[in-house]
């Protein structure tokens, strides 16, 4: 007898899914394994052993690197996270204004322009900036990595003020709050989860760029990725999948860590 | 007393515009009890807003007291609307929700929480002053 027909089987779907999940997370695995591999090399098994952590952790090049990187996503972060947070207020909270719609496009300008033209525009931009004051901090890279970390910022505060009831701030302002009191007392501790989830997917997408921080840094300012990028032309140990491994666990844990907060916040 | 004078309000131009009010003339004296009734969509909602200063009207005037309300935002507006749909604010207590207006104000917390317990005892619901909105019946 035939089976019944059942719209919500979709044939062959678990075989598609494992192939999927497989191809995804299979190269992760065997990064993750080979960190631990005792040998030199990063394809040859020759036994478990936690030297290439001991040996990353210990590498003057990667700390500097690693402390670069943070300053610069923290940075980067506070930034975007702040022009983000007045961009989406600006685009839902105001009667909808001439322009919106180039405001719109302009806030993800970042999303849409190739990366490469991005970091092309602004090393030159830079380095004639860099001509006429001297100056050659790490200020470049901060700016530069907000820049491009406002879209993603932007994203979700947005669709946290969306999905806010509009009729509360209105009450607020109806109870005698002034725009600044309303905001202080009624929209801003409603956003937080959503500045929360911008500001930190903006800190890991700063902290993860390659392309627009190898064209903008000044010699001996590698950031974690660009130093790793620099390696992997000379001789790859697995001391690269360790710093890969103690990555992918950071922002794991900033993932889940996040997950949390805002399933008690809300 | 509030005036409504010859009030148009008008959402949207060109071919979508869609006339809510046209040429809404109300006079409310004080302390009197006043109903709008009307059948969905004639605008009741609209003249409420239009009171409270949630949208500006596209002509005509409205005085409150013999004041004009024009270009005057919500809070600088001596009227309070109930939202059709309450309004609470979930991220504050049922105490913090009724005592907002006085906060907002600027009065004394001795006085707040002094008019907030009043209040909470008049409609018998002291009990539930530190509940978050989210935690109580809709009534």
């Amino acid at each position: 007898m035939a089976k019944a027909f059942d719209v919500t089987r979709q044939p062959g779907f678990t075989a598609v899914a494992i192939a999927c999940f497989v191809m995804l997370y299979l190269p992760i695995v065997l990064l993750v394994a080979y960190s631990f591999n005792a040998g030199q090399s990063i394809s040859q098994w020759e036994g478990f052993s936690f030297r290439w952590y001991v040996s990353a952790w210990d590498n003057e090049q990667i700390q500097a690197a690693t402390i670069r990187s943070v300053v610069i996503a923290l940075g980067a972060s506070i930034i975007a996270t702040s022009a983000a947070v007045l961009a989406a207020l600006a685009t839902t909270r105001t009667t909808p204004w001439k322009g919106q719609t180039v405001a719109f496009a302009l806030i993800n300008q970042p999303l849409m322009v190739p990366e490469i033209v991005t970091a092309v525009s602004l090393l030159i931009f830079f380095s004639m900036i860099k001509v006429w004051t001297g100056y050659t901090g790490l200020w470049y890279l901060v700016i530069a990595h907000s820049a491009f970390c406002i879209p993603f910022a932007y994203m979700p505060i947005r669709a946290r003020l969306q999905g806010m009831d509009l009729s509360l701030e209105q009450a607020g302002a109806d109870l005698y709050g002034t725009p600044v009191k309303v905001f202080r007392t009624i929209t801003l501790p409603q956003l937080w989860p959503g500045i929360l989830a911008g500001a930190m997917l903006a800190f890991v997408i700063s902290l993860d760029d390659v392309v627009i921080t190898e064209f903008v840094k000044s010699a001996g300012q590698d950031t974690l990725p660009t130093y790793m990028l620099g390696q992997l032309r000379r001789n790859i140990t697995p001391e690269i999948n360790a710093i890969s491994t103690a990555l992918l666990a950071i922002s794991v844990l900033l993932v889940t860590a996040f997950f949390f907060m805002s399933r008690t916040r809300k | 007393m509030i005036d409504i004078r010859s009030v148009t309000k008008v959402f949207g131009f060109g071919q979508g515009a869609f006339r809510a009010l046209d040429e809404v003339s109300v006079t409310i004296r004080e302390n009197e009890f006043f109903t709008l009734l009307g059948p969905s969509g004639c605008g009741k909602t609209t003249l409420l807003r239009l009171i409270a200063g949630f949208e500006g009207p596209t002509e005509g005037q409205i005085l409150l007291g013999g004041e004009d309300l024009s270009g005057q935002p919500p809070y600088r507006r001596p009227v309070n609307t109930v939202f059709q749909s309450y309004a609470l604010f979930p991220h504050m207590t049922v105490a913090e929700n009724v005592g907002f207006g006085l906060k907002m104000l600027g009065r004394s917390k001795a006085e707040i929480d002094g008019t907030v317990s009043e209040m909470l005892d008049l409609v018998r619901m002291s009990h539930l002053a530190n509940r978050q909105t989210g935690q109580i019946s809709g009534g």
